[in-house]
């Protein structure tokens, strides 16, 4: 439970934040500090250099200048100077004609004991140098570093020609000291950054998360039933605020969609209580008393044909839920529709009717385009299509359907035109609508009801074909339906 | 004919019972799934009317397991699933005819028929319906010797009803064999076909061989 709760928390955003943040802080710091002390090193050894450089110049000036044999007095002054820099352990040695003097501090020297007969009474003496430290004869101007002393060599010339070797050292222990007092500072800036960054990361990400956990709380409290909520949207017009707004708009849909999915069951209900209620009228009617056979033939032949219309409406209520379920499966699944064999089909169904209404159906192609889909389906909106032109159109009159390919849209391209009682330019947006009749075809008869599906059902077919329906209509003149669907090439 | 009805639905299933029975097949109606395998195995039977939703056992694996058995029985689907992946699955499964819930009663009786039809496979080269004649290889269509001149459409409506001949043909099963088509509207298109049909083939004789059926559809029954 408790392990749990350490998981939850170690994977959530504001930790990881938190810790990355964190991180970056600490490397990035810790680089910074690094390099500053490895820059002061250098600096501080440069300057020691300096002077060491400086010193020696000194040095061999003044022996050169005091000539042989050297008087007391240039070594007390070299001497004074020793003591001088005794904190700096400053030291000189010369090596002429084989004899070593040296100053005071000269510790590297002590460092070889056992090689020195030393005494610290200020007094220049013979000392041995360790082996790595013998004067090999040649000139080396740049320092060198042994057991914490830097040193530098030099052969000195001297006014007669003769030469000397002069080494001026001093400890590089003043420079360790100052680096270890570097070190404590940035010890401590560092260790002050370790407790900062991470609480600086978790605030930071706090407040980056914060409208985050808002989001989650919201969302947590919606429900189908109840979608009235929307995100607050802070003005702030940043990432968070766009993805609020994104998240209410995701809102705004899905309640019209729920709201439209509410209506639609709501008129459905109605709409199957009707034949459901004249079916049952008529069976009760026909128990009611003792008939005829004929009289109950006549009732009974009524309900078949009752059921028939409610078997109509649930089969297409059944395939507007199809086509509109899963559009993007149903144009995977689809197969190539010679569209022009469909229309062809269509017409010659209706072609009986049409001349039976003394209406001029006509079929008028110059194409034979394939489309990708459902035959079954698209032979529905073909059917659907001029079935209503005929059903609008007073006899005498005229439907012409026609087959193009518009090849620059590369679409197929089917229109049913009609010269029908036409459709008011107010009526037109609700004509797609489920269960929408218009006032003409609100008549309850066998003949010229329909279910009010036809054009939704061929608006969710054409549209899960990937492609459209629209329409144009004057009233007394007629209209013209027309679909427009992708050829099968470009679905491919 | 024999024929076992599967079917869980009871009033269903006794309307097929007692519809069958009525035009003499000789009819077993059994409702759970369970029962269809050792029922088929003490009995022969010509079709099997088998619904899918069965309790106990699914629709589909009684008919895999009849389709494994080798058992060689005609089995004709009848089911409320009635989307193209149904049917597909349904044939694909061993069924010889797949029919959707609700269906015109007459239309399950000819594709019955039509089964046994295919079983036979006998080729009809001509039908004869009282004076009515059809010839299928020269599509000539003569009443009492007289010869009738059939549009196309006409004449392929004319032998769908000679084919299912005293039986009721629903217009759903003449949309479909006409224009491959089950048309759902409420516009009658077969009624202004048959009409022209019925005017061609009665024309100059008394009695109407093609009754329409109100509620159902038509039948051609000899004069």
């Amino acid at each position: 439970m408790n392990l749990d709760r350490i998981k939850a928390t170690s994977r959530s955003l504001r930790f990881r934040l938190m810790l990355l943040n964190a991180i970056v802080v600490l490397l990035a710091s810790m680089g910074t500090l690094v390099g500053l002390r490895a820059g002061m090193r250098f600096a501080l050894v440069r300057e020691l250099d300096q002077i060491l450089f400086e010193d020696l110049d000194e040095i061999e000036l003044d022996l050169a200048a005091a000539g042989e044999p050297r008087s007391t007095a240039l070594f007390a002054q070299l001497d004074r100077k020793a003591k001088g820099h005794v904190q700096h352990r400053w030291f000189v040695q010369i090596r002429d004609a084989g004899l070593l003097s040296a100053s005071q501090n000269q510790n590297l020297a002590q460092r070889a004991e056992e090689n020195a007969s030393l005494s610290n009474d200020g007094i220049w003496q013979s000392v041995n140098v360790p082996a790595e430290l013998e004067f090999g004869g040649v000139e080396a101007n740049s320092p060198l570093t042994f057991n914490g002393y830097r040193l530098f060599d030099r052969i000195g010339k001297l006014s007669d020609d003769a030469s000397v070797w002069i080494r001026v050292g001093a400890s590089m222990s003043s420079i360790d000291r100052d680096l270890t007092l570097i070190d404590e500072i940035i010890g401590i800036a560092f260790s002050l950054g370790l407790v900062i960054a991470p609480l600086g990361g978790y605030w930071l990400a706090g407040r980056v998360t914060r409208p985050l956990a808002t989001m989650i709380h919201t969302a947590d409290r919606l429900r189908p039933e109840k979608l009235s909520e929307r995100l607050p949207i802070r003005g702030t017009g940043d990432e968070l605020d766009h993805l609020s707004h994104t998240f209410n708009l995701l809102l705004d849909r899905i309640g019209s969609f729920l709201q439209q999915r509410k209506d639609f069951l709501a008129n459905a209900a109605h709409e199957l209580r009707t034949p459901l209620a004249a079916l049952r009228s008529t069976a009760e009617v026909a128990l009611r008393s003792k008939r005829s056979a004929i009289e109950y033939e006549e009732l009974l032949a009524t309900i078949v044909e009752e059921s028939e219309a409610l078997e109509v409406l649930v089969n297409q209520l059944l395939l507007l839920a199809e086509t509109e379920a899963d559009n993007e499966t149903l144009l995977q699944k689809g197969a190539p529709v010679n569209l022009a064999k469909l229309v062809e089909k269509s017409f010659d169904m209706f072609v009986g009717v049409a001349e039976s209404r003394s209406i001029s159906l006509r079929y008028d192609t110059q194409a034979q385009p394939t489309v990708k889909g459902n035959r079954h389906h698209l032979r529905q909106v073909i059917n659907n299509l001029i079935d209503n032109a005929l059903k609008f159109t007073p006899a005498g009159g005229s439907v012409l359907v026609s087959l193009n390919v518009d090849l620059l849209a590369s679409n197929a391209c089917l229109s049913v035109r009609d010269s029908g009682v036409g459709i008011a330019a107010e009526e037109m947006p609700r004509l797609f609508d489920r269960f929408y009749r218009g006032d003409h075809s609100r008549r309850r008869d066998a003949v010229t009801r329909g279910t009010g599906l036809g054009l939704s059902i061929c608006q969710a077919i054409v549209k899960g074909h990937g492609g459209t329906l629209s329409l144009e209509s004057e009233i007394g003149k007629g209209s013209r339906f027309q679909v427009l669907l992708p050829l099968y090439e470009r679905m491919e | 004919m024999k024929i076992l009805i599967v079917e869980d639905d009871v009033v269903l299933g006794a309307a097929l019972e007692k519809g069958l029975a009525e035009i003499g097949h000789d009819c077993k109606w059994i409702e759970r799934g369970e029962e269809v395998v050792p029922v088929i195995a003490s009995m022969v039977f010509d079709v099997v009317i088998l619904d899918l939703m069965l309790p106990g056992v699914h629709g589909l694996d009684i008919l895999r397991k009849l389709r494994q058995d080798k058992c060689g029985v005609s089995i004709l689907v009848l089911t409320a699933l009635g989307t193209v992946a149904d049917r597909v699955e349904g044939l694909n499964s061993g069924a010889d005819d797949y029919l959707v819930k609700p269906f015109a009663f007459a239309e399950l009786v000819a594709r019955i028929v039509a089964i046994e039809r295919r079983k036979s496979k006998t080729a009809v080269t001509e039908f004869q319906v009282g004076t009515l004649h059809v010839e299928l290889t020269s599509r000539s269509v003569k009443r009492s010797g007289k010869e009738i001149d059939l549009t196309p459409t006409e004449y392929k409506l004319l032998e769908f009803l000679m084919r299912n001949a005293n039986q009721v043909v629903t217009r759903r099963m003449l949309c479909e064999h006409l224009w491959e088509s089950d048309w759902e509207g409420v516009t009658n298109v077969i009624e202004v076909h048959i009409n022209r049909l019925r005017n061609k083939v009665n024309k100059g004789f008394e009695s109407d061989m093609i009754h329409t059926i109100r509620g159902s559809g038509y039948e051609l029954r000899p004069d």
